[in-house]
């Protein structure tokens, strides 16, 4: 027996971002999810948050700044209806203020993920077992802690006729656990663009602590847009989880545009045969911007299609980290899968890291990836140059064009593509002062 | 007699922290005049051509160059470009993501104002450039697209010349135009080559083919190799080489191929 017994040494004192946590988990809301939000806590207590000394993905994230701040649930009252500018002239629209959800108007095919699953218990079922599956801690507080996750449900050969529009902004430090349970039944299909923004009057930090959870049935095809365009201090960490079944298509489109900390994790399975995921992103960082994309892309069946696309234009001394792994497991023959990480650094300061991998476990398939981190093209930059644009002007033009090739090479309706070549423009200003 | 467009006197030139390719080049053109450059592969053809454009790869080493008068070796390129220097590039950069529209009219708005002229906006642009178009016999649809990406190499070559009718420079130096075109684009593009020369501007024209020559006619043809001019002769020396080769001009010079 030990002489000495101390009950909290002080190197195992909670930071006030876990005990907030655990706070938060004393009392966990008591709704249909139950079941589910317990299943996420218990996951999280083996888990424990991310430790980005030990592991690989976490390497680069300011864990440490995160968990240094406080940790608290949004208030449950107070849902002020705060002005939004909706980008779709036609959608179904919700907005997120400071943390807590608003329902613009009715869409049937739109409701909290509570009530839907109370006529569907397989989906909460299916949805626990996605929860046993995870390595993402921080996803797990989403599911454990949502106050009011949403579920997009699309039945059988139905087309949503009008897109989602997400709205999440915040006017003051706060946290939010936006989380939204997308379901595609046979043949459905969908288009859903999520946005969270800053308000340049906002002071202090904010977390965002965000989920899209997705399930595709066959031949169900999927848009999915994600902006994050935050000019004040905040952590915005995203989780995408999607799984496809055959003939399925999903398009998911990631953008961070000077957004402080970004963190995007996507997980693609492709568990259908012929199912296809294109995978694009396009990040633009300025100051001391830290973005991080990573995927990890399952090929777990043959004859499936992936191609993932990163670019990364990033100025002041910010830091851009591309992960992305494909796993092509034993069974998947077949398989057609490329991804490329392009990163652009705009001052001498700037950092990126690319880690493109593939693993493969199928001998007879078609993968490629690769990287490329560089200044702007001596060759492009000289050819304008020679026509008597300036270099400071041809140096933005192919900065510009960077970018805006990234927004034409993608399927974006047109709405969004004007909005995102104004923000893109916007983003790209700051980056290169 | 006029001030001559281009003066080139005993210029050597080599790649910034690399080899010597020009070793003593003279010439002069004067308005008016095309001249056309032959030589073998490797002497130093788009090694002068981008000289004269300002490429920052290479490093004069003496010699001295006037553009109309004015030393044109302290301007930057886009200065040269400015003043009306244009090069056709050999080999046409893409630009993925630059609109090819927008960029003429970049272009052409940074001359106008280096002139002192008002800048065009894009629908009065678009009337300048659409009076373009039949120069070089191209569709409009070039123009939506970014400069030069998924082009043909003769589409590039038309997207040269068209940029040279939009610039209308007073020296253009046309960098094997005609390689990669094919019979029926060669015309066009030399014919639309021609409607732009006029008694107040000049060309270099290089090229591997006398056959370019039968549409764009040169007033002198300089043969260049291992940097320097091995002869200057009218148009029938273009004849000549075609015929013969380059080895006994090489031999001539006591130099070997
Ligand atoms: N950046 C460089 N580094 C090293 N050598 C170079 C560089 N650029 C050009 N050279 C060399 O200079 C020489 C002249 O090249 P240049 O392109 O001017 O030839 P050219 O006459 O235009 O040939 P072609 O008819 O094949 O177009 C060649 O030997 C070439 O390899
Ligand atoms: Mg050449």
């Amino acid at each position: 027996m030990s002489a000495m017994c101390t009950l909290n040494p002080p190197d195992l004192e909670l930071s006030p971002f876990e005990a907030g946590i655990q706070d938060a988990f004393q009392d966990l809301a008591t709704d249909s999810l139950m079941s589910l939000r317990h299943a996420a806590k218990a996951r999280f207590d083996v888990l424990g948050l991310p430790k980005p000394r030990r592991q690989e993905a976490w390497k680069y994230v300011d864990v440490q700044g995160l968990s240094r701040r406080s940790f608290s649930l949004p208030r449950p009252k107070g849902v002020d209806e705060a002005f939004v500018e909706w980008i779709y002239p036609k959608a179904c629209r919700l907005s997120m203020f400071n943390g807590r959800i608003y329902n613009h108007g009715t869409c049937g095919m739109v409701q909290p993920l509570a009530d839907a699953v109370i006529a569907n218990p397989e989906r909460l079922a299916r949805l626990t077992h996605d929860v046993h599956q995870t390595d993402d801690a921080l996803s797990l507080l989403n599911v454990a802690l949502a106050p009011e996750p949403y579920s997009l449900h699309v039945p059988a050969g139905k087309t949503m006729e009008r897109p989602l529009e997400v709205v999440i902004h915040h006017n003051k430090a706060s946290n939010s656990f936006p989380a939204f349970y997308i379901e595609l039944d046979e043949n459905a299909t969908a288009d859903v663009l999520i946005r969270i923004k800053g308000d340049k009057h906002s002071v202090g930090s904010t977390y965002v602590q965000g989920l899209i959870h997705v399930s595709q049935a066959k031949g169900s095809r999927l848009n999915l847009t994600v902006l994050s365009n935050i000019a004040y201090a905040g952590y915005n960490f995203f989780n995408t989880q999607a799984v496809l079944a055959e003939d399925a298509q999903l398009k998911l489109f990631s953008t961070a545009l000077d957004a402080e900390h970004f963190r995007h994790r996507m997980d693609v399975t492709l568990a259908g045969e012929r199912a296809d995921a294109t995978l694009n992103g396009l990040s633009i960082l300025s100051g001391q911007n830290k973005t991080h994309m990573h995927l990890r892309l399952t090929h777990a069946v043959p004859n499936c299609t992936s191609s993932q696309q990163f670019k990364a234009a990033i100025g002041g001394s910010a830091l851009h980290e591309f992960d992305g792994t494909i796993f092509v497991l034993k069974d998947a023959q077949q398989t057609d899968a490329k991804q490329l990480s392009r990163n652009l650094l705009l001052s001498a300061k700037a950092k990126a890291f690319a880690r493109p991998w593939l693993q493969i476990d199928a001998d007879d398939v078609k993968c490629s990836h690769g990287a490329t981190v560089g200044q702007l093209d001596e060759a492009q930059l000289f050819y304008l140059q020679s026509r008597g644009i300036t270099e400071e002007r041809a140096k933005a033009l192919l900065t510009q064009g960077f970018c805006d090739s990234m927004l034409s090479d993608t399927y974006l309706d047109a709405h969004v593509k004007r909005y995102f070549m104004k923000r893109v423009h916007c983003a790209l200003v700051a980056a290169t002062i | 007699m006029s001030t001559p467009i281009l003066q080139i006197t005993d210029l050597h030139a080599k790649v910034v922290d690399g080899p010597t390719i020009l070793n003593g080049i003279s010439l002069t053109i004067n308005a008016g005049e095309t001249h056309a450059i032959m030589g073998p592969n490797g002497s130093g053809k788009s090694t002068l051509s981008k000289i004269l454009s300002g490429h920052p790869n290479f490093e004069v080493i003496s010699g001295e160059v006037l553009f109309l008068g004015q030393n044109l070796l302290e301007l930057e390129a886009d200065e040269r470009a400015r003043a009306g220097v244009f090069l056709a590039f050999q080999y046409p950069v893409e630009i993925p993501g630059v609109n090819n529209a927008d960029f003429l009219r970049l272009a052409y708005n940074a001359k106008e104002k280096a002139q002192g002229r008002e800048e065009l906006d894009a629908v009065a642009f678009k009337d300048v450039l659409k009076a373009k178009l039949p120069i070089v016999e191209m569709a409009e649809e070039y123009l939506d697209r970014a400069v030069n990406e998924g082009f043909s190499g003769g589409e590039k070559k038309r997207n040269e010349i068209l940029q040279m009718a939009v610039l209308e420079p007073r020296l253009a130096v046309l960098d094997e135009t005609d390689s990669g075109l094919d019979i029926d684009a060669l015309r066009i593009v030399a014919g639309g080559v021609n409607q732009l020369m006029n008694p107040q501007n000049a060309m270099i024209v290089v090229t591997h083919y006398q056959r370019l020559l039968d549409y764009i006619v040169p007033d002198v043809v300089h043969v260049l190799a291992h940097g320097r001019i091995l002869k200057t002769g009218d148009k029938s020396l273009a004849l000549d080489l075609e015929s013969r080769g380059y080895d006994w001009l090489l031999e001539e010079a006591g130099l070997t191929a």
